[in-house]
């Protein structure tokens, strides 16, 4: 059996919770707001229905790593979505192991384009 | 640009903004408490010593800012993690221009017109409380109150600074020694509540 702490291509980092396109558009656009977005407003950033919305947005709150809060403006329900402080530290953690399987990337690829070139025939 | 390079770009920018929302939680209370607790004990012996001299106070400033500055470093490595470096760097840039514009009042008044040194404490004092809201993004929001304080404590200084019957070494002990209080207590408030 490989042990997983030689494994280079393991990518444990990359939190499977984390690693999905509508929950990383929800975590990039609460990035910039510490107060918060409404559900309407990451509805239309984030291009997704109301219901998937609401899926990703409890699978996210149940992991802890964003804070959903029920209220009325005026006489309509209001939510908001806010990262949690271990939300955003997670999806910093989460985006440093993603810079550095491109960074690897892009290093392989620049050694086999210099392989490449040097195996040519001249 | 390749495609790797622009999605690199792109996580750096994400990373950025993550950190310019996010609180810099790496300042220890206990130590910045201490450093005012230092400002009233130079106060204390510059007043028996009657040397009130403004460089023991630089010197104290330089050594309070590389003990917090290292405290910081290694609290924010353990509480950050990886964000640890871009939100150090965050937080430094908003705070530094005020820092060095108060080295630099310093350096020229002591050098070139040390009859106005009485201005010092008055004008570090307003500095310490532009930096502070600078830096506010990433600090907790109860550091305004300390800012506040340092904003009314720097008018008053400067203010007074012409009346030679106030011991200039109570200018700056006083005001910085309650300042450093209010911010250890406002770090250490907000940390408790982060975690409650």
């Amino acid at each position: 059996m490989t042990d997983r702490k030689e494994a280079p291509f393991a990518f444990e980092g990359l939190d499977r919770i984390l690693h999905e396109k509508a929950r990383l558009g929800i975590l990039t656009s609460l990035a910039d707001y510490r107060e918060g977005l409404g559900f309407g407003e990451l509805r239309d950033l984030c291009g997704l229905t109301d219901g998937n919305l609401s899926r990703h947005v409890q699978i996210l709150e149940e992991a802890g790593l964003i804070d959903v809060t029920k209220a009325f403006a005026g006489r309509r329900p209001h939510t908001s979505c806010k990262l949690t402080v271990e939300g955003r530290r997670r999806f910093d953690d989460y985006l440093a192991v993603l810079e550095q399987v491109l960074l690897r990337a892009r290093g392989d690829t620049a050694s086999s384009a210099r392989r490449r070139s040097k195996e040519k025939p001249a | 640009m390749n495609d790797i390079d622009s999605a690199l770009s792109d996580i750096g920018r994400i990373r950025d903004r993550l950190a310019a929302g996010t609180r810099f939680d790496g300042f220890a209370p206990k130590l910045v408490a201490l450093t005012g607790a230092f400002a009233f004990a130079l106060a204390g012996w510059q007043t028996r010593s009657g040397d009130a001299s403004l460089f023991a106070w630089i010197l104290l400033a330089l050594v309070c800012a590389l003990t917090i500055g290292a405290e910081a470093i290694v609290r924010a490595r353990a509480l950050h993690r990886a964000m640890a470096d871009r939100l150090i760097n965050s937080t430094l840039q908003r705070f530094l221009p005020a820092g060095l514009a108060g080295a630099v009042a310093g350096f020229v008044i002591l050098a070139q017109l040390p009859e106005h040194a009485r201005l010092l404490p008055g004008l570090w004092q307003l500095l310490m409380a532009v930096g502070i809201c600078a830096a506010l993004g990433n600090l907790p929001p109860a550091m305004r109150w300390p800012a506040a304080f340092y904003f009314v404590t720097g008018t008053i200084s400067l203010a007074v600074s012409g009346d030679a019957s106030i011991d200039a070494a109570w200018l700056m002990g006083l005001p910085f020694g309650i300042g450093q209080l209010l911010v250890a207590a406002a770090l250490y408030v907000s940390g408790r509540k982060l975690h409650d």
